[in-house]
Protein backbone atom coordinates (compact mmCIF):
# COMPACT_ATOMS: atom_id res chain seq x y z
CA UNK A 1 0.00 0.00 0.00
CA UNK A 2 3.15 2.67 0.90
CA UNK A 3 6.33 2.21 -0.02
CA UNK A 4 9.16 4.22 1.08
CA UNK A 5 12.35 2.62 -1.36
CA UNK A 6 15.99 4.74 0.04
CA UNK A 7 14.20 7.85 1.15
CA UNK A 8 16.34 10.48 2.46
CA UNK A 9 15.09 14.23 2.97
CA UNK A 10 17.25 16.75 4.93
CA UNK A 11 16.31 19.94 6.69
CA UNK A 12 18.83 22.71 5.63
CA UNK A 13 20.48 22.13 9.36
CA UNK A 14 19.96 18.80 10.38
CA UNK A 15 19.18 15.69 8.74
CA UNK A 16 14.91 14.52 8.41
CA UNK A 17 15.40 10.81 7.38
CA UNK A 18 18.51 8.49 5.64
CA UNK A 19 17.99 5.75 3.49
CA UNK A 20 14.53 4.30 4.76
CA UNK A 21 13.05 1.20 2.98
CA UNK A 22 9.94 0.98 4.78
CA UNK A 23 6.66 -0.95 3.47
CA UNK A 24 3.09 -0.76 4.99
CA UNK A 25 0.69 -3.01 4.12
CA UNK A 26 -3.06 -2.86 3.80
CA UNK A 27 -4.73 -2.87 6.91
CA UNK A 28 -1.50 -3.45 8.63
CA UNK A 29 -1.08 -2.05 12.09
CA UNK A 30 2.65 -0.23 12.77
CA UNK A 31 4.26 1.85 15.17
CA UNK A 32 7.35 3.82 14.67
CA UNK A 33 9.09 4.75 17.67
CA UNK A 34 11.86 6.97 18.55
CA UNK A 35 12.90 10.08 20.91
CA UNK A 36 12.19 13.65 20.21
CA UNK A 37 13.53 14.85 16.59
CA UNK A 38 14.14 11.38 15.34
CA UNK A 39 12.56 11.94 12.06
CA UNK A 40 9.06 10.36 12.78
CA UNK A 41 7.22 13.06 11.90
CA UNK A 42 9.34 14.38 8.65
CA UNK A 43 8.43 10.45 7.60
CA UNK A 44 4.97 10.96 8.34
CA UNK A 45 4.93 14.36 6.35
CA UNK A 46 6.52 12.66 3.46
CA UNK A 47 3.77 10.08 3.58
CA UNK A 48 1.13 12.68 3.09
CA UNK A 49 2.87 14.47 0.98
CA UNK A 50 3.51 17.52 3.16
CA UNK A 51 7.35 16.97 1.89
CA UNK A 52 8.99 15.58 -0.87
CA UNK A 53 12.30 13.31 -0.85
CA UNK A 54 15.98 14.66 -1.48
CA UNK A 55 15.96 10.95 -2.93
CA UNK A 56 14.44 7.62 -3.13
CA UNK A 57 10.80 7.62 -3.87
CA UNK A 58 7.55 7.07 -1.60
CA UNK A 59 4.90 4.80 -3.90
CA UNK A 60 1.44 5.05 -2.62
CA UNK A 61 -0.36 2.43 -3.94
CA UNK A 62 1.95 2.26 -6.95
CA UNK A 63 1.88 6.04 -7.67
CA UNK A 64 5.23 7.66 -7.23
CA UNK A 65 5.04 11.19 -4.83
CA UNK A 66 7.67 12.43 -6.59
CA UNK A 67 6.30 12.32 -10.23
CA UNK A 68 2.89 13.32 -8.91
CA UNK A 69 1.61 16.69 -9.91
CA UNK A 70 -0.27 19.23 -7.87
CA UNK A 71 -3.29 18.21 -8.62
CA UNK A 72 -2.75 14.79 -7.47
CA UNK A 73 -1.84 15.72 -3.96
CA UNK A 74 -5.40 16.50 -2.96
CA UNK A 75 -6.53 13.02 -4.10
CA UNK A 76 -3.73 11.06 -2.57
CA UNK A 77 -4.66 12.95 1.08
CA UNK A 78 -8.36 12.38 0.77
CA UNK A 79 -7.35 8.42 0.96
CA UNK A 80 -5.22 9.50 4.13
CA UNK A 81 -6.70 10.50 8.21
CA UNK A 82 -4.47 12.85 9.93
CA UNK A 83 -4.21 12.69 13.77
CA UNK A 84 -1.31 14.88 15.63
CA UNK A 85 -0.66 15.59 18.63
CA UNK A 86 -2.07 19.15 18.80
CA UNK A 87 -5.32 18.29 18.01
CA UNK A 88 -5.66 20.85 15.08
CA UNK A 89 -9.48 21.44 15.63
CA UNK A 90 -10.86 24.62 14.06
CA UNK A 91 -11.58 26.59 17.22
CA UNK A 92 -14.29 29.00 14.81
CA UNK A 93 -16.57 26.13 14.80
CA UNK A 94 -18.40 23.49 16.90
CA UNK A 95 -17.55 19.72 16.86
CA UNK A 96 -20.28 18.76 13.89
CA UNK A 97 -18.74 21.56 11.53
CA UNK A 98 -14.82 20.50 12.47
CA UNK A 99 -15.67 16.66 11.95
CA UNK A 100 -17.94 17.48 8.50
CA UNK A 101 -15.25 19.37 7.30
CA UNK A 102 -13.19 16.76 5.02
CA UNK A 103 -16.87 15.50 3.68
CA UNK A 104 -17.24 19.45 2.45
CA UNK A 105 -14.45 19.00 1.10
CA UNK A 106 -15.24 15.84 -0.84
CA UNK A 107 -18.36 17.29 -2.48
CA UNK A 108 -21.04 15.36 -0.30
CA UNK A 109 -24.56 16.70 0.18
CA UNK A 110 -25.87 18.32 3.12
CA UNK A 111 -27.73 15.05 4.42
CA UNK A 112 -24.96 12.71 3.82
CA UNK A 113 -23.11 14.97 5.57
CA UNK A 114 -25.02 14.69 8.49
CA UNK A 115 -26.23 11.03 8.52
CA UNK A 116 -21.91 10.22 8.57
CA UNK A 117 -21.23 12.44 11.27
CA UNK A 118 -24.06 11.63 13.20
CA UNK A 119 -22.76 8.65 13.19
CA UNK A 120 -19.19 8.52 13.39
CA UNK A 121 -19.60 11.04 16.65
CA UNK A 122 -22.27 8.38 18.34
CA UNK A 123 -19.93 5.61 17.81
CA UNK A 124 -17.10 7.49 19.10
CA UNK A 125 -19.11 8.71 22.38
CA UNK A 126 -19.23 12.63 20.93
CA UNK A 127 -22.55 12.89 19.48
CA UNK A 128 -23.87 14.22 22.76
CA UNK A 129 -21.12 17.26 21.91
CA UNK A 130 -21.99 18.11 18.78
CA UNK A 131 -22.39 21.61 19.49
CA UNK A 132 -19.94 22.03 21.96
CA UNK A 133 -17.08 24.32 20.83
CA UNK A 134 -13.18 22.50 20.31
CA UNK A 135 -12.19 24.65 23.84
CA UNK A 136 -15.67 23.20 25.30
CA UNK A 137 -14.09 19.65 25.29
CA UNK A 138 -11.47 17.61 27.44
CA UNK A 139 -8.05 16.63 25.78
CA UNK A 140 -9.49 13.36 25.26
CA UNK A 141 -12.63 14.31 23.58
CA UNK A 142 -10.50 16.73 21.13
CA UNK A 143 -8.34 13.81 20.22
CA UNK A 144 -11.37 11.71 19.48
CA UNK A 145 -12.54 14.57 17.84
CA UNK A 146 -9.96 14.55 15.52
CA UNK A 147 -10.04 10.96 15.06
CA UNK A 148 -13.85 11.34 13.89
CA UNK A 149 -12.50 14.10 11.54
CA UNK A 150 -9.87 11.59 10.10
CA UNK A 151 -12.48 8.46 10.16
CA UNK A 152 -15.30 10.15 8.70
CA UNK A 153 -14.33 10.08 5.44
CA UNK A 154 -13.78 6.47 5.20
CA UNK A 155 -9.55 6.55 4.50
CA UNK A 156 -6.83 3.76 3.51
CA UNK A 157 -4.44 4.51 6.23
CA UNK A 158 -4.78 7.34 9.48
CA UNK A 159 -1.31 8.26 10.27
CA UNK A 160 -0.89 9.28 14.06
CA UNK A 161 1.44 11.33 14.94
CA UNK A 162 1.96 11.08 18.69
CA UNK A 163 -2.04 11.21 19.29
CA UNK A 164 -1.58 10.50 23.43
CA UNK A 165 1.39 13.05 23.42
CA UNK A 166 -0.85 15.59 25.41
CA UNK A 167 -3.07 13.13 27.07
CA UNK A 168 -3.09 11.37 30.57
CA UNK A 169 -2.14 7.75 30.57
CA UNK A 170 -5.80 6.68 31.17
CA UNK A 171 -7.08 8.32 28.57
CA UNK A 172 -4.04 7.34 26.47
CA UNK A 173 -5.13 3.91 27.25
CA UNK A 174 -8.77 4.20 26.00
CA UNK A 175 -7.53 5.94 22.66
CA UNK A 176 -5.22 2.89 21.65
CA UNK A 177 -8.00 1.20 22.36
CA UNK A 178 -10.08 2.85 20.02
CA UNK A 179 -7.58 2.74 17.37
CA UNK A 180 -7.32 -0.74 17.83
CA UNK A 181 -11.17 -1.42 17.27
CA UNK A 182 -10.61 1.05 13.92
CA UNK A 183 -7.80 -1.20 12.71
CA UNK A 184 -10.16 -4.15 13.27
CA UNK A 185 -12.62 -2.95 10.65
CA UNK A 186 -9.76 -2.93 8.21
CA UNK A 187 -8.11 0.63 8.25
CA UNK A 188 -4.15 0.65 8.12
CA UNK A 189 -2.86 2.83 11.25
CA UNK A 190 0.92 3.91 10.77
CA UNK A 191 1.46 5.70 14.21
CA UNK A 192 4.53 7.58 15.76
CA UNK A 193 5.36 8.05 19.44
CA UNK A 194 8.04 7.34 21.89
CA UNK A 195 6.04 6.39 24.26
CA UNK A 196 7.36 2.42 24.31
CA UNK A 197 5.40 1.28 27.42
CA UNK A 198 2.29 2.44 25.50
CA UNK A 199 2.62 0.58 23.21
CA UNK A 200 4.99 -2.46 23.41
CA UNK A 201 2.19 -4.75 24.74
CA UNK A 202 -0.60 -4.20 22.04
CA UNK A 203 0.79 -7.11 19.21
CA UNK A 204 1.51 -4.93 16.35
CA UNK A 205 4.53 -4.08 14.20
CA UNK A 206 7.15 -1.89 16.11
CA UNK A 207 9.71 -0.18 13.79
CA UNK A 208 12.44 1.92 15.74
CA UNK A 209 14.05 5.38 13.71
CA UNK A 210 16.73 7.01 15.43
CA UNK A 211 18.50 10.18 13.58
CA UNK A 212 16.63 9.52 10.81
CA UNK A 213 17.48 5.88 10.50
CA UNK A 214 15.85 2.96 10.94
CA UNK A 215 16.02 -0.30 13.32
CA UNK A 216 14.42 -3.04 12.96
CA UNK B 1 -25.01 22.83 -4.67
CA UNK B 2 -24.13 22.14 -1.16
CA UNK B 3 -20.31 22.17 -1.82
CA UNK B 4 -20.84 25.90 -3.00
CA UNK B 5 -22.95 26.57 -0.67
CA UNK B 6 -20.43 25.79 1.78
CA UNK B 7 -18.01 28.29 0.17
CA UNK B 8 -19.70 30.84 0.31
CA UNK B 9 -20.72 30.87 3.44
CA UNK B 10 -17.30 30.69 4.71
CA UNK B 11 -16.28 33.23 2.13
CA UNK B 12 -19.15 35.48 4.25
CA UNK B 13 -17.68 33.90 7.62
CA UNK B 14 -14.08 34.83 6.72
CA UNK B 15 -15.42 38.70 6.23
CA UNK B 16 -17.50 38.50 9.40
CA UNK B 17 -14.73 37.12 11.96
CA UNK B 18 -12.09 39.56 11.00
CA UNK B 19 -15.14 42.73 10.84
CA UNK B 20 -11.94 45.18 11.37
CA UNK B 21 -9.59 44.42 8.77
CA UNK B 22 -12.44 43.74 6.32
CA UNK B 23 -13.60 47.40 6.88
CA UNK B 24 -10.39 49.11 6.81
CA UNK B 25 -10.31 47.49 3.08
CA UNK B 26 -13.74 48.20 1.98
CA UNK B 27 -12.69 51.97 2.81
CA UNK B 28 -9.87 51.96 0.84
CA UNK B 29 -11.63 50.44 -1.59
CA UNK B 30 -14.35 53.08 -1.10
CA UNK B 31 -12.10 55.77 -1.06
CA UNK B 32 -10.06 54.86 -4.10
CA UNK B 33 -12.86 54.05 -6.43
CA UNK B 34 -14.74 57.17 -5.25
CA UNK B 35 -11.37 59.13 -6.73
CA UNK B 36 -11.42 56.96 -9.69
CA UNK B 37 -15.11 58.26 -9.90
CA UNK B 38 -14.30 61.89 -9.81
CA UNK B 39 -11.53 61.40 -12.24
CA UNK B 40 -13.86 59.77 -14.16
CA UNK B 41 -16.33 62.76 -14.30
CA UNK B 42 -13.46 65.47 -14.78
CA UNK B 43 -12.81 63.85 -17.42
CA UNK B 44 -15.72 63.09 -19.25
CA UNK B 45 -16.98 67.22 -18.46
CA UNK B 46 -13.46 68.04 -19.80
CA UNK B 47 -14.22 65.56 -22.52
CA UNK B 48 -18.04 67.64 -23.25
CA UNK B 49 -16.39 71.18 -22.95
CA UNK B 50 -13.59 70.20 -25.42
CA UNK B 51 -16.42 69.43 -27.41
CA UNK B 52 -17.97 72.80 -27.27
CA UNK B 53 -15.06 74.88 -27.52
CA UNK B 54 -14.19 72.78 -30.60
CA UNK B 55 -17.70 73.08 -32.17
CA UNK B 56 -16.51 77.05 -31.80
CA UNK B 57 -13.04 76.79 -33.38
CA UNK B 58 -13.32 78.80 -37.07
CA UNK B 59 -11.20 78.24 -40.16
CA UNK B 60 -11.78 81.18 -42.42
CA UNK B 61 -10.30 80.57 -45.92
CA UNK B 62 -10.21 83.38 -48.53
CA UNK B 63 -9.75 82.79 -52.24
CA UNK B 64 -8.00 84.73 -54.43
CA UNK B 65 -10.02 87.60 -55.58
CA UNK B 66 -10.22 85.75 -59.11
CA UNK B 67 -12.10 83.09 -57.87
CA UNK B 68 -15.33 82.79 -59.36
CA UNK B 69 -18.32 81.55 -57.18
CA UNK B 70 -18.44 78.18 -58.99
CA UNK B 71 -14.36 77.76 -58.33
CA UNK B 72 -15.25 78.61 -54.61
CA UNK B 73 -17.12 75.86 -54.62
CA UNK B 74 -14.83 73.27 -56.16
CA UNK B 75 -11.90 74.57 -54.01
CA UNK B 76 -14.04 74.30 -50.69
CA UNK B 77 -14.76 70.74 -51.91
CA UNK B 78 -11.25 70.61 -51.74
CA UNK B 79 -10.95 71.57 -48.42
CA UNK B 80 -13.83 69.22 -47.22
CA UNK B 81 -11.51 65.55 -47.91
CA UNK B 82 -8.31 67.20 -45.77
CA UNK B 83 -8.40 64.78 -43.06
CA UNK B 84 -9.69 66.40 -40.22
CA UNK B 85 -12.21 68.64 -41.75
CA UNK B 86 -15.60 67.92 -40.36
CA UNK B 87 -17.89 70.28 -42.34
CA UNK B 88 -17.40 73.59 -44.86
CA UNK B 89 -19.41 76.54 -45.91
CA UNK B 90 -19.09 78.38 -48.65
CA UNK B 91 -19.45 82.09 -48.58
CA UNK B 92 -20.01 83.92 -52.13
CA UNK B 93 -18.66 87.24 -53.01
CA UNK B 94 -22.34 87.78 -52.71
CA UNK B 95 -22.56 86.59 -49.63
CA UNK B 96 -20.14 88.68 -48.29
CA UNK B 97 -21.45 91.71 -49.62
CA UNK B 98 -24.74 90.39 -48.28
CA UNK B 99 -22.95 89.93 -44.39
CA UNK B 100 -21.10 93.20 -45.19
CA UNK B 101 -23.93 95.64 -45.64
CA UNK B 102 -25.31 93.56 -42.41
CA UNK B 103 -22.59 94.18 -40.24
CA UNK B 104 -22.00 97.90 -41.60
CA UNK B 105 -25.37 98.83 -42.43
CA UNK B 106 -23.99 100.12 -46.32
CA UNK B 107 -24.55 98.57 -49.41
CA UNK B 108 -20.75 97.83 -50.41
CA UNK B 109 -21.93 98.29 -54.45
CA UNK B 110 -23.17 101.65 -53.17
CA UNK B 111 -19.94 102.52 -51.90
CA UNK B 112 -17.06 101.37 -54.13
CA UNK B 113 -19.24 100.52 -57.37
CA UNK B 114 -18.21 97.25 -57.44
CA UNK B 115 -17.79 93.66 -55.01
CA UNK B 116 -14.01 93.91 -53.95
CA UNK B 117 -14.54 91.20 -51.56
CA UNK B 118 -13.62 87.48 -52.54
CA UNK B 119 -15.27 84.13 -52.06
CA UNK B 120 -14.51 82.27 -48.66
CA UNK B 121 -15.26 79.68 -46.93
CA UNK B 122 -15.52 78.64 -42.94
CA UNK B 123 -13.97 75.16 -42.01
CA UNK B 124 -15.36 73.54 -38.81
CA UNK B 125 -13.04 70.54 -37.52
CA UNK B 126 -13.36 67.00 -36.27
CA UNK B 127 -14.50 67.83 -32.57
CA UNK B 128 -15.40 64.66 -30.87
CA UNK B 129 -12.17 62.30 -31.12
CA UNK B 130 -10.60 61.77 -27.41
CA UNK B 131 -6.80 63.16 -28.82
CA UNK B 132 -6.11 66.58 -28.96
CA UNK B 133 -6.27 68.31 -32.10
CA UNK B 134 -3.34 69.30 -33.94
CA UNK B 135 -4.84 72.21 -35.92
CA UNK B 136 -1.19 73.03 -37.68
CA UNK B 137 -1.46 70.42 -40.64
CA UNK B 138 -4.96 71.30 -41.20
CA UNK B 139 -3.89 74.97 -41.74
CA UNK B 140 -0.96 73.84 -44.21
CA UNK B 141 -2.65 71.52 -46.43
CA UNK B 142 -5.65 74.16 -46.51
CA UNK B 143 -2.57 76.99 -47.63
CA UNK B 144 -1.84 74.68 -50.39
CA UNK B 145 -5.11 74.14 -51.68
CA UNK B 146 -4.82 76.62 -55.55
CA UNK B 147 -7.01 79.56 -55.49
CA UNK B 148 -6.18 80.15 -51.37
CA UNK B 149 -5.13 82.97 -50.57
CA UNK B 150 -5.12 83.46 -47.01
CA UNK B 151 -6.45 81.53 -43.99
CA UNK B 152 -7.10 82.93 -40.62
CA UNK B 153 -7.70 81.06 -37.51
CA UNK B 154 -7.36 81.14 -33.79
CA UNK B 155 -3.83 79.71 -33.41
CA UNK B 156 -3.10 80.25 -30.17
CA UNK B 157 -6.30 79.77 -28.54
CA UNK B 158 -6.74 76.21 -30.56
CA UNK B 159 -3.00 75.21 -29.35
CA UNK B 160 -4.06 76.30 -25.70
CA UNK B 161 -7.04 74.61 -24.97
CA UNK B 162 -5.71 71.12 -26.85
CA UNK B 163 -2.61 71.18 -24.81
CA UNK B 164 -4.54 71.89 -21.33
CA UNK B 165 -6.84 69.11 -22.79
CA UNK B 166 -3.94 66.63 -23.43
CA UNK B 167 -2.47 67.13 -20.04
CA UNK B 168 -5.28 66.62 -17.99
CA UNK B 169 -6.41 63.63 -20.01
CA UNK B 170 -2.89 62.08 -19.77
CA UNK B 171 -3.36 63.14 -15.90
CA UNK B 172 -6.63 61.69 -15.58
CA UNK B 173 -5.32 58.00 -17.20
CA UNK B 174 -2.10 57.96 -14.98
CA UNK B 175 -3.92 59.06 -11.77
CA UNK B 176 -6.48 56.24 -12.72
CA UNK B 177 -4.07 53.55 -13.37
CA UNK B 178 -1.83 54.75 -9.76
CA UNK B 179 -5.14 54.32 -7.78
CA UNK B 180 -6.14 51.00 -9.22
CA UNK B 181 -3.10 49.62 -8.84
CA UNK B 182 -3.05 51.10 -5.57
CA UNK B 183 -6.55 49.47 -4.59
CA UNK B 184 -5.35 45.97 -5.80
CA UNK B 185 -2.41 45.89 -3.26
CA UNK B 186 -4.84 47.00 -0.84
CA UNK B 187 -6.84 44.37 -1.34
CA UNK B 188 -4.75 41.77 -2.20
CA UNK B 189 -2.65 42.47 1.23
CA UNK B 190 -6.18 42.39 3.19
CA UNK B 191 -6.61 38.93 1.79
CA UNK B 192 -2.89 37.63 2.29
CA UNK B 193 -3.89 39.00 6.61
CA UNK B 194 -7.00 37.12 6.42
CA UNK B 195 -4.98 34.12 4.75
CA UNK B 196 -2.17 34.70 7.49
CA UNK B 197 -5.03 34.33 10.67
CA UNK B 198 -6.91 31.83 8.66
CA UNK B 199 -3.67 29.79 8.31
CA UNK B 200 -5.33 27.04 10.80
CA UNK B 201 -8.07 26.89 8.50
CA UNK B 202 -6.22 26.75 5.14
CA UNK B 203 -3.74 23.80 6.62
CA UNK B 204 -6.48 21.73 7.90
CA UNK B 205 -8.24 22.21 4.43
CA UNK B 206 -4.95 20.91 2.50
CA UNK B 207 -4.27 17.95 5.19
CA UNK B 208 -8.44 16.84 4.42
CA UNK B 209 -7.49 16.95 0.27
CA UNK B 210 -8.85 20.18 -0.44
CA UNK B 211 -7.92 21.45 -4.16
CA UNK B 212 -6.29 24.76 -4.66
CA UNK B 213 -8.99 25.82 -5.62
CA UNK B 214 -11.52 24.61 -3.10
CA UNK B 215 -9.01 26.63 -0.58
CA UNK B 216 -8.82 29.97 -2.31
CA UNK B 217 -12.89 30.46 -3.41
CA UNK B 218 -13.78 31.75 -0.11
CA UNK B 219 -10.70 34.04 -0.38
CA UNK B 220 -11.77 35.17 -3.45
CA UNK B 221 -15.44 35.60 -2.47
CA UNK B 222 -14.14 37.37 -0.07
CA UNK B 223 -12.01 39.79 -1.60
CA UNK B 224 -15.33 39.93 -4.29
CA UNK B 225 -17.45 41.38 -1.61
CA UNK B 226 -14.96 43.83 -0.43
CA UNK B 227 -14.52 45.04 -3.87
CA UNK B 228 -18.67 45.38 -4.28
CA UNK B 229 -19.18 46.81 -0.97
CA UNK B 230 -16.42 49.56 -1.34
CA UNK B 231 -18.09 50.17 -5.33
CA UNK B 232 -21.61 50.61 -3.94
CA UNK B 233 -20.36 53.25 -0.98
CA UNK B 234 -18.14 55.18 -3.96
CA UNK B 235 -21.48 54.98 -6.59
CA UNK B 236 -23.79 56.70 -3.94
CA UNK B 237 -20.88 59.15 -2.55
CA UNK B 238 -20.06 60.01 -6.05
CA UNK B 239 -23.69 60.93 -7.28
CA UNK B 240 -23.96 62.73 -3.81
CA UNK B 241 -21.07 64.90 -4.73
CA UNK B 242 -22.63 65.56 -8.55
CA UNK B 243 -26.19 66.64 -7.00
CA UNK B 244 -24.86 68.61 -4.36
CA UNK B 245 -22.34 69.73 -6.67
CA UNK B 246 -25.09 70.78 -9.58
CA UNK B 247 -26.80 71.90 -6.70
CA UNK B 248 -24.55 74.91 -5.64
CA UNK B 249 -23.65 75.64 -9.14
CA UNK B 250 -27.58 76.09 -9.82
CA UNK B 251 -27.65 78.80 -7.20
CA UNK B 252 -25.02 81.18 -9.15
CA UNK B 253 -25.76 79.93 -12.96
CA UNK B 254 -28.68 77.99 -15.06
CA UNK B 255 -25.73 77.88 -18.07
CA UNK B 256 -23.33 75.03 -16.27
CA UNK B 257 -24.31 71.87 -15.03
CA UNK B 258 -22.12 68.49 -13.92
CA UNK B 259 -23.67 65.82 -15.86
CA UNK B 260 -23.33 61.95 -14.42
CA UNK B 261 -23.33 59.76 -16.99
CA UNK B 262 -25.71 57.22 -15.67
CA UNK B 263 -22.96 54.10 -16.45
CA UNK B 264 -20.40 55.64 -13.71
CA UNK B 265 -22.08 53.30 -11.31
CA UNK B 266 -21.96 50.29 -13.12
CA UNK B 267 -18.38 50.97 -14.37
CA UNK B 268 -17.24 51.14 -10.33
CA UNK B 269 -19.06 48.13 -9.56
CA UNK B 270 -17.09 45.95 -12.63
CA UNK B 271 -14.29 47.29 -11.60
CA UNK B 272 -14.51 46.41 -8.33
CA UNK B 273 -15.50 43.21 -8.61
CA UNK B 274 -12.46 42.94 -11.45
CA UNK B 275 -9.75 44.45 -8.56
CA UNK B 276 -11.22 42.23 -5.81
CA UNK B 277 -10.98 39.14 -7.79
CA UNK B 278 -7.36 40.00 -9.30
CA UNK B 279 -6.42 41.16 -5.46
CA UNK B 280 -7.69 38.29 -4.16
CA UNK B 281 -5.80 36.26 -6.54
CA UNK B 282 -2.79 37.30 -6.19
CA UNK B 283 -2.74 36.98 -2.55
CA UNK B 284 -3.68 33.26 -2.23
CA UNK B 285 -2.05 32.42 -5.66
CA UNK B 286 1.34 33.35 -4.17
CA UNK B 287 -0.03 32.17 -0.36
CA UNK B 288 -0.61 29.26 -1.73
CA UNK B 289 2.44 28.36 -3.83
Amino acid sequence: MITLEDVSYSYKKWIGVSDVNLRIESGEYTYIIGPTGSGKTTLMRLIYLDLKPDSGRVLIEGLDTNKAKRRHIPKIRRRIGMIFQEYNLLEDRNLFANVALPLHVLGQPRKEIKASVDAILNELGLYSKSSHMPNELSGGEQQRACIARALVKKPDIILADEPTGNLDPITAYDLMELLDQINGRGTAIFMASHNYTLIRDRGHRIIQIQEGKLRT
Amino acid sequence: MDKLVFLIAEGFKNIWRFKLSTLTSIFSVFMTLYLIGLLFVIGDNSQKLIVYLRSKYKIEVFYRPDVSDRQAQAITQEIQKIPGVRSTTVITRADAARIFEQQFGNDIMDILDENPLPASAVVNISRTQTASIDIAPIISAIENVDGVDDVNFQGRLINRIERYYELIYQGITIAAAVILLVTISIISNTIKLTFYIRSDLVKALQLVGASRTFIRIPFLIDGLLQGLTGAILATAALYGTIYTGNHFIAMITSRVRISGDYFIGLWLITAALLIGLIGASRATAKLLK
